[in-house]
């Protein structure tokens, strides 16, 4: 390994061998609804929400959150994981 | 794979008849093994496409001609970053370790279209690639969006194809710049086309003759065949350079009403001069090898990203 290879910290970046994924959501204006705009996997809140914003970043929303997937219970596909993964 | 159906299983049949009545897929659990293989295999080239785009266009950050433009392409390399980001994060439900996938498989093994693995030499080549190139991307995305049975992906490319169009016109804004600036920069666009051209042309595959596989048409991961797509992109590309003078390898056809290509693909390329050889046709099986193997610049421009060995160079 040089001295300039990237070094990849699994533990804090990706919070171990088990991947987490947030949900994002945003709403452009006080008018829009809140609307499933795409997923970011992060270990953390603080994290995914940086890396929302990064990726996220097409409009100036007016309102931007994210949600752990495995807290969305779904409520029409019995059964199955949360649908909406994007948009 | 065992578990593989042939084309012609009753349950593969099923599916595609589903499809072609509008059904869209949500979940892997819909799927059959061939549908799930054509899909990821789609998804997996153009993440990785994204990801090539970072080494040609991030140069482009350091020689851009004034800030407004530095700006620009910075947001576009990461959109770029974001797009890939996208379709990483959809392969993951089927299995995908993105970091494996990113920084630790062989870079020989990416993916990569030809277009995109020769560096810019300066801003002009970054804006023509951008006018001609992205638009070729942006033409494949676009289609997706608004076919693929794959719900989650076509929905994810909304914000993909949204941020690509500004990737567009700003390789075209600058184009018709350095074409009107001096006769030099004018001389410099024109030699830009002329290499990158046949290569954007050659972005959307072989002609529809040629296909074997119609499993994505079949499927409906996409909407458009190679020839319809090319078509498109002619359609915006040849009125663009006609109306500047930039000369190109393409034209209207009065007889057919179609736009076509002054050449038969596949033909011989000189990667070390950059130039054409459109009189030296070569075998499509030939072809194959030159893409498979890739440019000389490819694995070093792959390894660069995957070691960060960016340092203060980077800007």
């Amino acid at each position: 390994m040089t001295e300039n290879e990237k070094r990849f910290d699994r533990k804090r970046e990706r919070g171990g061998t088990t991947p987490r994924y947030y949900e994002v959501f945003a709403r452009k204006s006080s008018a829009d609804p809140l609307t499933h705009v795409g997923s970011v996997e992060a270990p953390n809140d603080d994290l995914a929400q940086v890396r929302a914003w990064f990726v996220y970043d097409q409009h100036a929303w007016k309102e931007m959150c994210v949600v752990p997937t495995d807290a969305i219970v779904t409520v029409t596909e019995h059964g199955k994981s949360a649908k909406i993964k994007m948009n | 794979m065992a578990t593989r159906l042939k084309q012609d299983d009753p349950r593969e049949l099923a599916l595609q008849e589903r499809i072609k009545a509008g059904f869209k897929l949500e979940d892997e659990t819909e799927m059959t093994p061939r549908y799930r293989d054509v899909l990821v295999n789609t998804m997996h080239i153009a993440a990785d496409l994204e990801v090539m785009t970072l080494p040609d266009y991030s140069p482009a950050i350091k020689n851009s001609p004034n800030l407004e433009a530095k700006i620009a392409v910075a947001s576009a390399c990461q959109d770029e970053l974001g797009h890939a980001q996208v379709m990483y994060r959809l392969l993951e439900d089927f299995g995908y370790d993105t970091h494996q996938f990113l920084f630790e498989r062989e870079a020989a093994e990416f993916r990569t279209f030809q277009l995109l693995e020769f560096p810019h030499r300066d801003y002009i080549e970054t804006v023509v690639s951008m006018c001609i190139g992205d638009r070729a991307g942006y033409i494949t995305t676009t289609d997706l969006e608004d076919n693929c049975s794959f719900g989650p992906y076509a929905r994810s490319l909304r914000k993909v194809n949204f941020e690509e169009t500004f990737h567009v016109g700003h390789g075209e804004r600058w184009t018709r710049f350095f074409w009107n600036q001096s006769p030099a920069s004018r001389q410099r666009v024109q030699e830009a086309f002329d290499f990158y051209f046949p290569l954007a042309a050659a972005w959307f595959g072989v002609p529809d003759s040629m296909k074997k596989r119609t499993d994505q048409l079949a499927y409906k991961i996409r909407g458009a065949s190679n020839d319809e797509m090319r078509q498109k992109w002619l359609t915006q590309v040849v009125p663009f350079c006609e109306e500047l003078g930039i000369r190109i390898p393409a034209r209207f056809d009065e007889e057919t009403g179609k736009f076509r290509l002054d050449y038969e693909p596949p033909v011989y390329l000189d990667e070390e001069k950059r130039v054409w050889h459109f009189d030296r046709r070569i075998t499509w099986e030939e072809q194959f090898a030159i893409w498979k193997r890739g440019s000389v610049f490819k694995v070093p421009a792959i390894r660069r990203l995957q070691l960060e060995v960016w340092g203060k160079e980077l800007w």
